[in-house]
């Protein structure tokens, strides 16, 4: 049986000398990246031939990772093919992941990161929704405040959302410094939309004057699961004495739901408070109750508690 | 439109204003002055505007500078930017910027090459057509092309750093592109050839890169008044007011917040400071001066988030070396440091770096912003400060100060008025009634006399310059005292000694005079001209 | 008698090996001078859990019992233990040595067999300790130093370069011994991106994303991960761009990655496939799929020891010693350091220092340097404060005798 080095090699040589589009199609499949010349001449010629099929197209950009990733004038061909609104999705979205991809490996990545920023802002108004959303997400990642001026607009202007509210205020939460509080307030005590809510609570976290509305939605036993598990989870990163307090009231709350006071418990077992995860009135109150506990997952947060009793946190 | 001229910049609150006047100012030279206002971080514009909004904001005033002239007082503004800001937006409008100087300054090059390598990772395309640029772009610029468009300005300026241009353009990190290396060739090329003669001591920043500023020293009750109740809370939780943290010994202070994602300040400031803990120890100075670090944004940067940054940033943690954050009276301690931050609600939006000594009674004794900390720099400077007694060492450094005023105005005042000449025997000999003009016998034992006070004079100007107003003034008297020695002993003319005299008098004067006087002095009569 | 072990000197447990050998030593403490030697036989005490191998010296092949003459005066006798292959514990001291003489017991010395193990086969018990360990070092605030050195700035110093395998090694290796001394008995877990993975995007694991609003990750509330908050991020989002639960990530396959070669430079070409396309194998919105802020997501941490294992799979595979020898070519291109004539960017060059546990700031460096040195282990003191690149070529030390105290499940130690 042949060995994975001399097949490799075998398609490696299929590609290379082939002229037959199936050949070539399933060659290029199972051959690993491309490194040698011959085989990164060849698909690079595929990859630049507007007529070629788009599979095989997509097929030879992606086995030329390694060639792009070298190679600046190669990376701005795939940015072109990304920008160029007239190729079918595939190959555009193909070129999106190559770029993304070939930033954890590319040594001269840094070099078009300019032509790379310009492409990908001139792509947020994209028709194609998938490369629309990958783009202002990349952006708003790297805090771009153009993409955040678009997605404030579009959550003043519904009418000119580029992305569902929801997701525009979650990429607008990588930036602390987006100046967005008094807008997710709003949403958190006015909007209908229970998932753009969900993502304002859990962003308004950072914003030290919201404690007393991540109190107020928390306490609120008819909130939605979600909101009420971020606006706990926010009390517990920016307000902890807070959320001790309410952790500790909910963990003991025999009325309470159970999934809440399961992710109150678990999230008072791994706090770095020790009269989180040491308080002796949970302690006993735990015991008190532990065999008769219905739910699985508050039986596990409750055993994890009281297993982990006494760990000394570092 | 025009409606930018009529907006008092003190008013200025939202986006559209601000870039409306800036596109009004634009339209003159000679109006840079208008725009240092805007500058200053506690500017109530900034109030509440996103990081994003006050970097365009602030850009887009800065490279409003090209056409309306750069004053000399904004340049500490725009070396900021080039030496510590990783927002290509900012870097390029300092760029451009620097290019409404009035003067070229070796200087200039260095921070240009600075920031260059700080932004070449991190540059973005941009554009200033418009306030709010609009995707895609017709065209754009980025800040490297508009750094290395100002080496070629700086032209023989940047001569010094041709061959760290050199290796820039080797490219061996792959962090330009091929435009970036073309250009740059190209500037290295121009620059070189650049055969402009130009001193190397002349036309480098007088007080635009001011560093230590003697502060305005306050007696203890002005202190009490003012910040003594303010209430921290340090690393390890302890809590404690202002006076009792910031007395008894001298200390030197650092602002930062843990939440900072610019690594060129508030995480170097932070290094930094673990940097002189260790220079401290080295030079004996650790028992007489404290270090601390006060945070911006106190309720995030609770103690253990301020502990675990400073000790992953080499700071040993003790007594001396204390991180802090405010629990109450936080405005309180931002009007007495007067510090360069502004907020989006609670979260800092952009801030400056900005060091002070306090004295042993909490006063502000020096201050240091805007520019990166050079450690040797700061220990020179506390060691001149801690040489001094407590208590006569500030009545010493008043001394001090008063000897230096005093010494400026008499020695000139000697040498204008004190017989040099034939020609001045004659003058105060007819003045006072004694005609005809005659040869003193001990006329050759006096010029001599006359030679010593001007030397003394120069000497005092040229040490004082880096403190007080900088060089102009030693020039000024430099250049009169030649012209003394020059028509007074040489050449004989009356007129061409008076000129001396006049320039000598001028000079010390100007030497004299409070910092801020001689700015405004200064500014008028350039804006004049 | 009174029998005292030690193993690297450690006379009090608990223990934890690995796979590679560590040294040992017995002694008997009450030994009187004159004394003849005592005959003490070790054996594994259990069947069950993990099982050790014993090694009368590093040139000797290893035995699953081994009978040494203590010297009876008090005197040390030196020996070497390792786990043995593919039997790991799966608990904290659920293995042990039984020293036997005359057929009695005269000590038992429980230890753990710690290596890392595939994510997907691991048990539960295995799976809550890593998450519990690694929630409770996020909530300790320390995290905060592994994500400043993985951003936009660590970036140009980290990845694209030959040092990119050895760094990400020490990477992973200071976050698990962070993570051990919080819990001693945790090591972190690879996701075997190149194969099927589904016990690893659960519930109760890795998360599931939601399929409504912006798909943020879902978790069990037991799950510790419902604890996972970066302070200034959004929601965690991770949409898998494969099915999770028949496929492998969108990457090449594992037999591929390891037939590279022969030598070091032509190996790392991994880092664009499989590495950089394990990390692009979710939807755009994923901070895994973004350089500068991939470390938000805590199955960063699982891909990266994967990557790690692939590395020392390929270093295995090699002839004797050449792909573990840092002075050897084959295992690693650029020798000597940075000052040398001809030598590469510091960093990439094999007695460089590695940034940020070196401190070193001065450029081409990033301008600070986080996280402060690397940490020890209660057990080596390899590889110091500031590792070199070269110490994280030989991880089991066969050339140099010091191991960085981390094995793999799958790579066994030949002796």
């Amino acid at each position: 049986m042949m060995d994975s080095a001399t097949a490799d090699e075998n398609y490696r040589k299929i590609f290379v000398s082939s002229s037959d589009q199936d050949e070539i199609r399933e060659a290029l499949s199972n051959v690993s990246v491309l490194t040698d010349k011959e085989s990164v001449k060849k698909a690079t010629g595929i990859l630049k031939d507007d007529k070629a099929d788009p599979g095989l197209r997509v097929l030879a950009l992606y086995k030329l990772a390694h060639a792009i990733a070298s190679d600046k004038n190669l990376i701005l061909y795939v940015l072109r093919l990304l920008k160029n609104k007239n190729l079918p999705g595939d190959i555009r979205k193909a070129a999106f992941s190559c770029i993304q991809s070939i930033r954890f490996s590319s040594p001269v990545i840094a070099s078009v990161q300019t032509q790379i920023t310009d492409i990908f802002k001139g792509l947020v108004e994209d028709k194609n929704q998938k490369i629309r959303e990958d783009v202002i997400s990349y952006l708003a990642q790297e805090k771009d405040e153009y993409v955040q001026r678009k997605l404030l607009e579009g959550i003043h202007e519904p009418a000119k959302a580029l992305l569902p509210e929801e997701k525009a205020i979650h990429l607008l939460g990588y930036d602390i410094h987006a100046g967005i509080y008094p807008i997710l307030r709003n949403i958190v005590e006015k909007s209908s939309n229970n998932y753009s809510r969900m993502e304002a609570i859990h962003i308004l976290g950072s914003e030290p004057d919201a404690k007393d509305l991540l109190l107020k939605v928390y306490n609120n036993k008819k909130e939605r699961y979600g909101v009420r598990k971020n606006s706990l989870m926010a009390l517990k990163t920016y307000h902890p004495e807070e959320f001790n307090r309410v952790a500790t009231s909910t963990a003991v709350d025999d009325q309470e739901n159970p999934n809440i006071r399961a992710i109150s418990i678990n999230a008072l077992a791994h706090s770095n408070n020790e009269s989180s995860y040491n308080n002796p009135d949970i302690t006993e109150h735990l015991k008190k109750i532990g065999r008769k506990v219905g739910s699985a997952v508050l039986k596990k947060a409750l055993d994890y508690y009281l297993t982990n009793q006494g760990q000394k946190q570092n | 439109m025009g409606t930018g001229a009529a907006i008092n910049p003190s008013n200025i609150t939202d986006e559209e204003e601000l870039a409306s006047f800036v596109d009004d100012i634009k339209k003159s030279s000679g109006t840079g002055y208008k725009l240092l206002p805007l500058l200053k971080e506690q500017h109530p514009m900034y109030d509440g505007k996103s990081a994003n909004a006050v970097t365009r904001m602030r850009g887009y005033i800065m490279q409003a500078f090209w056409l309306t002239g750069l004053p000399d007082e904004a340049l500490i503004y725009v070396y900021e930017e080039l030496e510590s800001d990783r927002e290509a937006y900012l870097v390029a409008a300092a760029a451009i910027a620097l290019r409404g100087a009035k003067t070229r300054r070796f200087e200039m090059a260095s921070y240009v090459l600075t920031a260059i390598h700080n932004i070449k990772f991190y540059d973005k395309p941009i554009s200033f057509e418009r306030y709010t640029p609009k995707w895609p772009l017709r065209k754009y610029t980025t800040a490297i092309y508009e750094l290395i468009a100002t080496l070629n300005w700086l032209g023989c300026y940047a001569k010094p750093y041709l061959a760290d241009l050199a290796e820039l353009k080797l490219n061996a990190d792959h962090s330009l592109g091929k435009r970036a290396i073309s250009l740059l060739g190209k500037a290295i090329q121009s620059i070189g050839n650049d055969d402009t003669v130009v001193d190397t001591g002349c036309c480098n920043s007088e007080n635009s890169c001011r560093k230590f500023n003697p502060g305005e020293i306050l007696d203890a009750s002005t202190l009490k008044h003012k910040v003594a109740n303010v209430c921290l809370e340090d690393h390890e939780g302890q809590k404690l007011p202002f006076k009792d943290a910031f007395t008894q010994k001298y200390t030197l202070v650092a602002f930062f917040y843990t939440r900072c994602d610019n690594p060129l300040k508030c995480s170097l400031t932070i290094s930094n400071m673990a940097n002189l803990q260790k220079l401290f120890s080295e030079e004996g100075l650790s028992q007489q001066i404290n270090l601390a670090a006060i945070t911006y944004d106190s309720n995030y940067d609770l103690p253990f988030r301020i502990k675990i940054y400073g000790e992953a940033r080499g700071l040993k943690l003790n007594e001396s070396a204390r991180m802090f954050r405010v629990t109450s009276g936080y405005k309180t301690l931002k009007q007495y440091f007067d510090l360069g931050v502004n907020y989006t609600g609670e979260v800092v939006n952009r801030h400056i770096i900005e060091l002070y000594l306090l004295d042993e009674h909490g006063n502000i004794s020096m201050s240091f912003q805007r520019q990166k900390i050079d450690n040797q720099d700061i220990i020179s400077h506390i060691k001149d400060v801690l040489s001094t007694k407590k208590g006569e060492g500030i009545k010493r450094s008043r001394l001090k100060i008063a000897w230096q005023n005093f010494s400026s105005i008499v020695f000139p005042t000697l040498v204008l008025f004190l017989p040099k000449c034939p020609l001045c025997f004659a003058a105060y000999f007819s003045l006072l009634g004694i005609t005809g003009m005659q040869l003193l016998p001990y006329a050759k034992f006096v010029f001599p006399i006359i030679i010593l006070i001007i030397g003394i004079n120069l000497y005092s100007i040229f040490r004082a310059a880096k403190q007080r107003n900088g060089f102009l003034p030693f020039y000024l008297c430099a250049f009169g005292a030649l012209l003394v020695l020059l028509f007074g002993h040489f050449i004989l003319n009356k007129y061409g000694m008076y000129s001396g005299l006049f320039l000598l008098f001028t000079g010390s004067v100007l030497n004299s005079l409070p910092f801020m006087a001689y700015l405004k002095l200064k500014s008028r009569f350039f804006s004049l001209s | 008698m009174n029998l005292e072990f030690a193993i690297n000197k450690k006379t009090k447990g608990p223990y934890y090996i690995g796979y590679a050998p560590v040294a040992c030593t017995l002694k008997i403490k009450d030994g009187a001078a004159g004394s003849p030697p005592v005959n003490i036989t070790l054996s594994n005490n259990t069947r069950k859990g993990g099982q050790i191998e014993f090694y009368k010296d590093l040139n000797s092949r290893e035995a699953d019992t081994l009978t040494l003459p203590v010297p009876g005066d008090g005197k040390v006798l030196s020996f070497f233990i390792g786990g043995k292959f593919q039997a790991p514990s799966t608990e904290d001291g659920d293995a042990a040595i039984n020293f036997v003489n005359n057929g009695n017991s005269l000590k038992i010395v429980p230890l753990m067999v710690r290596v890392r193990k595939d994510a997907n086969n691991l048990t539960p018990g295995e799976r809550d300790r890593f998450l519990s360990a690694f929630v409770k070092f996020l909530e300790s605030g320390r995290y905060k130093n592994f994500l400043d050195m993985h951003n936009a700035a660590a970036s140009p110093e980290i990845h694209g370069r030959s040092s990119f395998l050895p760094w990400h090694r020490m990477f992973v290796l200071d976050l698990e011994r962070h993570l051990q001394a919080i819990d001693a008995s945790v090591t972190i877990p690879y996701w075997n991106f190149q194969h099927p993975a589904p016990n690893v995007f659960t519930l109760d694991f890795m998360g599931r994303p939601s399929s409504t609003g912006v798909s943020a990750l879902q978790f069990n509330s037991s799950n510790p991960l419902v604890n996972w908050h970066i302070s200034g991020a959004p929601q965690l989002v991770r949409t898998p761009e494969f099915d999770t639960l028949t496929d492998k990530a969108n990457v090449e396959s594992e037999t591929t990655t390891l037939r590279r070669g022969p030598n070091f430079e032509d190996f790392r070409v991994m880092e664009g496939n499989p590495h950089g396309s394990a990390h692009v194998s979710f939807s755009g919105n994923s901070p895994i799929t973004n350089v500068t802020i991939a470390p938000r997501d805590p199955l960063f941490f699982m891909l990266h020891s994967n990557v790690d294992r692939l590395w020392a799979t390929w270093q295995a595979a090699g002839n004797a010693n050449d792909r573990i020898d840092p002075t050897d070519q084959e295992a690693y291109f650029f020798q000597g350091d940075a000052g040398a004539p001809g030598a590469q960017r510091i960093g990439d060059n094999v007695d460089d220092t590695l940034w940020p546990w070196d401190k070193d700031k001065a450029r081409p460096r990033p301008h600070t340097a986080p996280g402060g040195t690397m940490i020890n282990s209660p057990f080596t003191a390899f590889p110091g404060k500031t590792p070199k690149v070269s110490d994280a070529i030989d991880y089991q030390g066969k050339t140099n005798k010091q191991n960085l105290l981390f094995d793999y499940d799958t790579i066994p130690f030949i002796n």
